[in-house]
Order: structure tokens, then sequence, then C-alpha cells
């Protein structure tokens, strides 16, 4: 019996993980004979054999960077402010509740207010800056999870160390919080990352389907991204569209795991720090 | 001594350097409420057109034909179907791996199994839209041949995969936090593994396990881009999951590519579906928020 609920739990681990890998290695094979120089920095074709994806790219690029910093600058004031400043346990609980209700909030119905209220109230149009900021929102949550748990990760006693010599609250933050916690705020805030790269639903009601030659270059540009593009190709009937899609989910890919790996290249850089103290 | 100017100076700067942070933890909040607002707000000017109650319990959605109806039980209808698809299928597979990486996984592969389990969830949605069109159905249609090519069932098990990582990082945190002494009395007791982990662990983790479901459910019912590929556009309110159906998110990704021009009827339909959508998403979360905190109270009295 025990045996038997070690190979049934250990099944049901294992299923979703050969069906993924299973579709993942398709895809590669499906997609990678497409995937050359002229594919990544070209422009979007009518002609599917001369396909490009660089303004997708560029699109991508600014909405996961923009995105990013904004999402993670206040993701870092909002978990120093609740780990160092705030003693009420019951505002901080409010604060947990609320950022986990935006957590609740379906990604599409973020695309609306982005749209609605940025773009068309606040006049930002359907543009990369209304864009980012709705991504840097969505992602907040993920953001905050992974500063939280960096700050409170910072031993109590070093932090007592720099007040016991005089240190002010500012100096404290300034000089133990940050350069302790930073490196570890970062490399967990890889999962935000990887969610505004991947996601989307907003980016499909801000921008629409968008088939641009345009490369994107102003914060008010029109633009589109590679999760959005692969939707406008999977939704054409034609084989070759299918691989062009497989094609873009291999970049798409390639780029998370970049990311990924410099992130881990700076958490085995810095991470001897906490020891060193 | 101190130097009376040079703290006074201090206190200065400390109050001031206060506000920063401050702002940053009141803006989920704030954006919150702005969500919230906007939703209710926009969704009044489309609920000054049509009645409520033809809304809520209307049969018939035709919003985008000249002879328009908006009856929204077809969308609601179908969010459920695929969402309870996707929780059929997850539930096992989800709490299995719990079981797994909790109980059975050596300590150094529970830190391998972990992250990649992670690693799973961060797969883009619109990826998972293209398995389901291209590689489910397809897989499908060879034991059931007259499936549709866009279809709920295949829409379902695609996002089955996609909230099997929620259900089984958040049901093993529940799993693993259970206290040791539990497991301990029970091995003492002489209960075997699979009775410690049926009888004892189960109900001490419930409340997580639970939460962690219900979690999931309401992630695949804001799940957008699976259904706006898979599921198809026909909002009809059908029993069969082979035939092609459209969700709540499935409508306003539909409208939002067909570029519906600002202040039309059909515009303002999106924000009417979306406050529905947001009410029952949120009402969901509520309800795990609520069970995960009542009970784990309960819990920790064991």
């Amino acid at each position: 019996m025990d045996k038997l609920v070690k190979y049934i739990s250990c099944g049901a681990l294992a299923t979703p993980i050969i069906i993924l890998g299973i579709f993942l290695v398709q895809v590669f094979i499906d997609g990678i004979t497409h995937i050359n120089l002229d594919f990544i920095l070209g422009s979007p074709s009518y002609d599917p054999s001369k396909m490009g994806i660089f303004p997708v790219i560029i699109g991508s690029i600014y909405i996961v960077g923009i995105s990013s910093i904004i999402s993670f600058l206040m993701g870092l004031g909002l978990s120093i402010y609740l780990v160092e400043f705030v003693t009420n346990e019951r505002f901080k609980n409010l604060v947990y509740f609320v950022v986990d209700m935006l957590a609740g909030v379906p990604s599409v119905v973020y695309g609306l207010v982005g749209l609605g209220f940025i773009g068309y109230v606040l006049g930002a149009g359907r543009s990369i800056l209304t864009g980012s900021i709705t991504m840097a929102f969505l992602i907040l949550p993920l953001t905050v999870v992974a500063t939280l748990e960096a700050f409170r990760s910072i031993p109590e006693s070093l932090k007592m160390t720099a007040y016991s010599l005089g240190a002010s609250r500012q100096e404290v933050v300034t000089n133990v919080l940050i350069p302790l916690g930073l490196s570890r705020a970062l490399t967990g805030s890889i999962l935000a990352v990887a969610r505004a790269l991947g996601e989307a639903a907003p980016i499909l009601v801000i921008s629409g389907l968008l088939f641009t030659k345009k490369v994107p270059l102003s914060l008010l540009d029109e633009f589109t991204v590679l999760p959005l593009y692969i939707f406008n190709l999977v939704t054409r009937p034609q084989l070759i569209y299918k691989e062009l899609a497989s094609a873009v989910i291999i970049v798409l890919i390639a780029i998370f795991m970049l990311v990924s790996i410099t992130s881990i290249y700076f958490r085995l850089k810095y991470s001897y720090r906490l020891y060193e103290v | 001594m101190i130097d009376e100017k040079v703290f006074e100076e201090k206190v200065r700067r400390e109050n001031k350097f206060k506000y920063l942070p401050m702002l940053a933890s009141l803006l989920p909040a704030f954006f919150f409420i702005v969500i919230i607002s906007f939703v209710f707000f926009e969704a009044l000017s489309f609920f000054q057109q049509v009645s409520i109650k033809d809304f809520l319990f209307g049969f018939e959605w035709s919003a985008l034909f000249r002879d328009k109806s908006f009856g929204s039980i077809p969308l609601v209808w179908s969010t459920f179907v695929i969402a309870f698809i996707a929780l059929a299928f997850s539930s096992l597979l989800g709490l299995g791996s719990a079981i797994y990486i909790s109980e059975y996984a050596s300590e150094k592969s529970r830190r391998i199994l972990k992250p990649l389990i992670e690693l799973l969830a961060t797969i883009p949605t619109v990826v998972y839209g293209f398995f389901a069109l291209q590689y489910i159905t397809p897989a499908l249609k060879i034991f059931l041949p007259n499936i549709e090519v866009y279809n709920a069932l295949s829409s379902g098990i695609a996002m089955g995969i996609m909230i099997t990582p929620i259900i089984s990082t958040l049901a093993e945190d529940a799993l693993y936090s259970v206290p040791y002494s539990l497991r301990m009395a029970a091995y003492s007791l002489g209960a075997s593994k699979s009775q410690t982990i049926f009888k004892i662990l189960f109900r001490a983790a419930l409340p997580g396990i639970a939460s962690a479901y219900i979690l999931a459910f309401a992630r695949a019912i804001g799940e957008t881009m699976i259904v706006a590929i898979a599921a198809g556009s026909k909002p009809v309110f059908t029993l069969n999951i082979l035939e092609s159906m459209q969700t709540m998110t499935g409508y306003i990704a539909q409208v939002a590519t067909g570029d519906a021009p600002f202040g039309t009827i059909e515009f303002f339909s999106l924000y009417g579906v979306a406050l529905y959508l947001l009410m029952i998403v949120l009402g969901v979360n509520l309800v795990a928020v609520y069970i995960s905190r009542r009970f784990s109270y309960l819990v920790s009295k064991l």
C-alpha cells in the first residue's frame, strides 16, 4: 500500500512534466528550421517565408524592461516600508490582503482598465507607455512576494548593530537593507519578469492585433509583443503559420532562459555577501 | 554630548524619508480601487442600455450580430464548464505531486523539484493555447472522431496542465508545514506512511489544500489566451464539451481583436462582462482567503 501511494504520487508528478516535455520537443522540431538571422532581425511580412520578428522582440523588451523596473521599485518601497517602518500588524495584513486581491484580478481585466483608464482617460493611447504601466501593476504581487522575502530574511542582529552605532533609519535602509537584500530580491523577481514576458491577454486588449513593420522607438508608439504574435500566428489555419508560431515560442523561451541564467549568475556572484558579514 | 542641531536635522530627514516607501505601500490599494471603480462606472453605461435582469438571466448572447441580445448565461456557463474540466484534470495530478514532493522526495530532490514545478507555472498561457489547438485536439480526435476543431475539452485539459503547478505548489506548502510532531505521533501509534498521509496530514492540511484548489479554480476562470485560441467563439449554451464554447474572457478577447470602437455598445459590453467576471473571481478568491484563515486557526490548535 505504501509503495502504491508512492508510485501513484510519483506518476502524478511525472505526468504533466512528461506531457509538457513531449510538447516542447515537438515545438522545437517544428520551429528550429525557421530560426535564422533573417527571422530574428527581419520585419513581419504577409509572405510567411519572409517572416521576421524584430519589431516584436523590441516591443517585448520595452514592455518587460519598463514594467519590471517600475514594479520592482514599487515592490522595493512597499517591502522596505512594511519590514522596517510599520509596527501595526493590522495595517500590514491589510496591505497583504490588497496585494492578494490584486493578484486575483484576471489579467484581461488589467488590460481593459489599462486601455480605458491610462489609454483613453489619461490619453496615453494604445502605446508602449500604457502597456508597460499596466503590466507593472499586473506583476506587482509577484514582485512584492520576492522583495518581502528578501528583506525579511535579513538578520535582525545586523540591523540592530547598525542602530546601536547611531545609524538613522534612512542609513539602515540604504546601507544595510538594500545592499544585503537587493540581489535576493532581484533573483526572486525573475518570476515576475517571466510573467511580464509571457502575458498576452492585457496586451491583446491594449494594442489589439497589430501587424506592423515599424520598430517601436518612442514610448508613445504602437507595439506588439512576442506572446501576442504567437496568438496572431496560431489563429491562422495554414501549416506554415504553425511552424512559425513554434519558432516564435522557441525565441520566447530562449529569451526567458537568457534572463534566468543571468539572474542565477548574479545570485551566485553576489550571494556570498550575506555569509561574509 | 549630542549636538542639538545635528540631532534635529536627523529627525527631520528621518521623517521626510518615510513618505516615499509609505507611498509605495499605498499604491496597490489605490490601484485596486481604480480597477474596481473604473470597471464599475464603465459597466454602468452598459447597464443603462441593457437591463441587468436580461444580462444576468438571458439565455442568448449575440452581441456582435445586428440583432443584439445580451444574455450572459451562455458565457458564464462555458466559463464554469471549462474551469471544471481543468479542475477535474488537475486535481489528482496536483495533489499527487504535492504528496510526492512533500512526503517521499528526499530533501535534496525536493529542492530541485519545487523550482521545477514553479518553472512550469511560468510557461506563457498563449503557449498552452497553442498546445491545446495543435497537439491536444488532434490527439483527442483519435479517440473522439466527432470532436470540433475548437472545443471546450481540449482547452479545459490545457488549462488543467496550466493550473497543476499552482495546486501542487500551494498544496505542498500546506502539507509540508504540518508540524513534524503530528507525523511522529502517528508513526508511534503504528500507522503506516500512507495511513499517516491520508488520515493525519490530509486533515491537518485540508484548509491549505482546499484554498489551493479554489485559487487554481479562480485562475482557470480568469484565464484568457487558452480559450481565445482553442475554445472557439460560439456563444452557445450547450452541454456538449466536444463543441466550441465561448467563455467570458473569450468574448473580451474576441471583441478586443475585432477593434470595437470606443463608445459603441459592444465596447461597453466588454466592461459589463468584465465587472461580472471580476465579481465572480474576487468572490472565489475571498472564499479561499477566508478558508485558509478561518481554518488554519483550528489546525494550530491540534
